[in-house]
């Protein structure tokens, strides 16, 4: 450990590296960040594009968010040239110049802004795979009320339809169109739809967690990428041959997201999403977004940052209810993903259940063909329509696996993870708070040496320095017992809305499987008299 | 709980064989079972018991101790025996294979050390179960052969099935395995280039022309469907199996979670163990009333096929003494001999020809009741296991709302 922590440097491109940054990154990060950004050189494109971000109502809090959303966040700025990010594109680095802008803007015209409050999904082949995101919406906008006195009352519900194709080949990508309906008073209005593509999501995701992640907040999981299965939809020709089957789940990923975050009541307020959910225009692209989004990139980046923290960061805990609830967590994680594996398997086999059956409904109905008794061709012709009515039953059974039963808990195996980095960010903060401390008992020893040889003249300048390193004692030690009381209070939440969510999915699952239960009663029940009349 | 779906279906197919029979008139009995079995080193061993009224046998009520080989070797003799030409002779039972079970269970062993010492123990005690119903299955196999032979009007008086019945030592067709097997081999090259040679002649009569059509076309569409009938059956069992690894997965995060959410979730995983023995049966029910009965009229299918084949030939030999007569008469020359084989020619085709047509009658309404009754079962117990599934989950969500 350096003895001399030189606090406002930056020579690690990378915030997540520099333990040293994270002194002064409080509450008022924003602030501080802005002001840095001001220096950054402005490579930034999109700078001008800006159209009136905010009305000038807003709170100053708010145009701290307004100043930063004009700026790439420099210090993550990871040497990636400016180049498009499209979405999932590996080619996407030889389309250089920046997204032709009419095309969008043309395309937002079309939807005007207050139109249909809730857009009925264009009709695409499996109806049932839409269905199974709704009870998610209620679980969400029941748990605003569970919360604050204050935020009773308060609903913001977020709809994301199929996307639609833009452009063609590789350089093609999807736009979802979102239609938000809230009573929040500090969205211009109450109903209002907008148009986002999936890099916005990414984008989104990424500065929620630069602002609010060394606050203690645990953030949803982010949007996943998938370069093979975009690459399908972008080079299929028509709606009909592209893998609906990818879209809407990421479709649901991305409606899950959104829901997440209008529940917190930190981040429902958070003005670059309610810019997000507002802005009618494109939004700006930031530079880094293809180094960001890479899963692969992150992880490695966590697996230095992780084993950084270790050599620098020695903490004892000292409050048991992290030390509990960190072991908790620990093995909550572990027994979680393993969960998810079987649940994924059981998705798997179920597909597969549905797609055997129907191919033996459809030799059956060849079979019937065949037998030349006429009463037992019926009933074997009947079969084969029991079995493909049961297909599509399996088929449904099988979505409510993945949407209500895998999805949900893939998306507590990534809380859990971004809870893992909560409480390592709770470590960073210590740490910094340890060096300060550290630092000032070398000034203190300083003064005393230097009163000891009698070398007065040069005390006034180290009494400074110590005055100036309490500050930041204090200032650290605020920080420190400030995120331990975030944290606190968002696991708390978690913890109540973990249990709400689960039993609402869950009981939801179990009744949909009823219900596919009770169908292949019927089918059976209507087949019945079928084998009587042979 | 499987033993009572096997020994189920085993008395219901013998019922279904039985209703058929046109074969015990007056007071005459013959009744075959398979009352025990023994699988000793890669041999299962049958103990077939008698009980009859027939002169033809020394007593009215014996056992042996047969093997899957001397089956075999019954049904080839009745498959050789030229008297027997124009029935249709049952299939002979498959031969016991439970290397696809033994191999599962390597496999089980190899991915142990993926799973919890309570998690293999449940998968290890499933496919320990799945062998013995497979081992039911070949006894039933066996068994229903010799119902066939038993309640055949003509087939049951032959010499052959009182040797394997009564017979107490060996019937010495052990140690000739695979002589024998080879000789098959032979056998069937020789048929298979027989009915190359068979295939352009033609076929006067109609209805044997219609049934010959229809045949060939429903031995390989029901071939066809008996094979996505197996698929189906085979991933089924695979997400019955698979509802043992979420209701470990469940009950291991019910342990992990808090109080709150920890009995939700053991209800659910209690829930997944209760319902994969449900869909266990829906698999294995399914392959023992549907697959098992199109499995079965694959083989029957074919013998009736064997039987129109037999037809044939004899119909290419009567229209070939025809033409030596014809020959012989220009020529003037052996003109009484070749009337003979002529005539003899034509009394064998017109005889086959003749039972033939009863035979595949019998194979007809054969087929008929056999579907029936099987279809009328696999539907009731398809219902009773659904209506049982949506019951446990009704309670289940009673329970989860307290």
């Amino acid at each position: 450990m350096s003895t001399t922590p030189p606090p406002d440097t930056e020579e690690a491109p990378s915030t997540e590296i520099d333990l040293n940054t994270q002194i002064d990154l409080g509450q008022n990060t924003t602030e501080e960040k802005s002001e840095n950004d001001q220096t950054a050189p402005s490579d930034d494109m999109f700078f001008s594009t800006m159209s009136d971000p905010e009305p000038k109502t807003k709170q100053t809090e708010d145009m701290d968010e307004i100043f930063q959303l004009n700026k790439p966040m420099a210090n993550v700025n990871l040497n990636e040239p400016e180049v498009d990010e499209d979405d999932d594109d590996p080619f996407s680095f030889s389309n250089k110049t920046p997204q032709p802008k009419p095309v969008v803007s043309t395309e937002i015209n079309i939807q005007p802004v207050l139109s249909d409050p809730r857009p009925v999904p264009p009709k695409l082949e499996p109806k049932i795979e839409t269905e199974p995101v709704k009870p998610a919406l209620s679980t969400f906008a029941h748990n605003i009320e569970d919360e604050d006195d204050e935020e009773k009352g308060k609903y913001l519900e977020i709809t994301l339809s199929e996307p639609h194709k833009i452009g063609d080949g590789m350089g093609s990508y999807m736009v979802y169109k979102i239609t938000i309906k809230t009573n929040i008073p500090s969205f211009k209005s109450k109903e209002f739809t907008t148009n986002r593509r999936f890099s916005d999501f990414l984008t989104l995701f990424e500065k929620l967690k630069e602002k609010h992640l060394p606050a203690g907040r645990i953030l949803p999981p982010a949007p996943e990428k998938d370069m093979i299965g975009m690459a399908k939809v972008k080079m299929s020709k028509d709606t009909e041959t592209s893998p609906v089957d990818f879209l809407e789940k990421r479709r649901a990923a991305l409606q899950r997201f959104l829901e997440r975050l209008a529940a917190h009541k930190t981040f429902r307020y958070d003005p670059d999403f309610r810019d997000f959910l507002e802005i009618s225009d494109e939004l700006p692209k930031t530079s880094n977004m293809s180094a960001l989004s890479g899963a692969g990139m992150l992880k490695m980046f966590k697996s230095v940052t992780e084993s950084v923290s270790k050599i620098t960061v020695k903490m004892e805990e000292t409050d048991q209810w992290f030390d509990e609830k960190s072991r908790q967590i620990d093995n909550l994680y572990v027994q979680y993903k393993k969960l998810h594996s079987v649940a994924e398997l059981l998705y798997g086999w179920r597909k597969d259940l549905a797609a055997s059956t129907k191919e033996f409904s459809k030799t059956t109905a060849i079979l019937a063909n065949s037998e030349e008794q006429l009463s037992l061709s019926r009933a074997l012709s009947h079969l084969g329509e029991a079995y493909e009515k049961i297909d599509q039953i399996y088929v449904e059974q099988a979505n409510a696996d993945y949407f209500k039963f895998a999805e949900l808990i893939k998306d507590y195996v990534c809380l859990f993870d971004n809870i893992k980095e909560v409480f390592f960010q709770r470590i960073k903060t210590f740490g910094n708070w340890q060096r300060a401390e550290d630092t000032l008992k070398l000034k203190k020893e300083n003064k005393a040496k230097l009163e000891a040889t009698n070398k007065l003249d040069k005390i006034p300048a180290v009494l400074a320095e110590i005055n100036e390193w309490e500050a930041k004692v204090a200032k650290s030690k605020e920080d420190f017992e400030q995120i331990s009381k975030t944290i606190k209070e968002e696991i708390k939440r978690f913890d109540l809305n973990r249990a709400i969510e689960f039993k609402t999915q869950l009981t939801n699952y179990l009744e949909t499987m009823l219900q596919n239960q009770e169908s292949i009663v019927k089918v059976w029940e209507q087949y019945y008299p079928e084998v009587k009349a042979i | 709980m499987m033993d009572d779906a096997f020994t189920e279906t085993k008395s219901s197919r013998a019922e279904s064989v039985d209703l058929n029979s046109n074969g015990l008139n007056g007071d005459d009995f013959l009744k075959i079972e398979i009352s025990d079995a023994l699988n000793e080193k890669e041999k299962v061993k049958f103990t077939v018991k008698t009980k009859t009224n027939l002169k033809t046998f020394s007593s009215s009520e014996f056992s042996v101790i047969r093997e899957h080989e001397e089956f075999i070797w019954l049904h080839d003799r009745f498959v050789e025996n030229d008297e027997f030409a124009g029935y249709i002779i049952p299939p002979a039972p498959p031969r016991p294979d439970f290397d696809s079970s033994r191999e599962k269970l390597q496999r089980l062993t190899e991915g142990e050390s993926s799973m919890t010492k309570e998690e293999f123990n449940k998968m290890k005690q499933e496919l320990e179960s799945e062998y013995l119903a497979l081992f039911k299955k070949t006894v039933q196999m066996h068994e229903v052969f010799l119902h066939r032979l038993s309640s055949h009007p003509v087939l049951k008086n032959d010499t052959n099935l009182r040797i394997f019945l009564e017979y107490t030592k060996d019937l010495n067709v052990r140690s000739k395995n695979t002589k024998e097997r080879f000789g098959g081999l032979v056998k069937s090259i020789s048929k298979n280039a027989d009915e190359l040679r068979l295939l352009n002649q033609k076929e006067t009569d109609e209805y044997f022309d219609g049934q010959k059509k229809f045949l060939t076309d429903y031995h390989n569409k029901i071939r066809d469907d008996c094979v996505r009938a197996d698929r189906m059956t085979y991933v089924h069992k695979s997400v019955a199996d698979c509802y043992i690894r979420v209701s470990y997965g469940l009950s291991n995060v019910a342990t992990a979670e808090l109080e709150s959410l920890s009995k939700f979730l053991t209800k659910i995983s209690d829930y997944f163990e209760t319902t994969r023995k449900t869909e266990n049966r829906v698999s294995s029910d399914t392959d023992l009333k549907l697959s098992d009965t199109l499995r079965y009229y694959v083989r029957d299918s074919k013998a009736a096929l064997d039987l129109l084949y037999r037809r044939t030939k004899r119909l290419a030999d009567f229209e070939n003494e025809n033409k030596n007569l014809e020959r012989a008469r220009q020529k003037h020359k052996d003109e009484k001999q070749a009337e003979l084989a002529q005539q003899n020619a034509k009394q064998k085709f017109e005889q086959i020809s003749e039972i033939a047509r009863g035979e595949l009658a019998d194979f007809k309404t054969r087929r008929n009741a056999m579907f029936k009754k099987s279809l009328t079962d696999f539907v009731e117990i398809q219902l009773k296991h659904s209506n049982a599934q949506v019951q446990t989950l009704r309670n289940l969500l009673e329970t989860l709302k307290e």
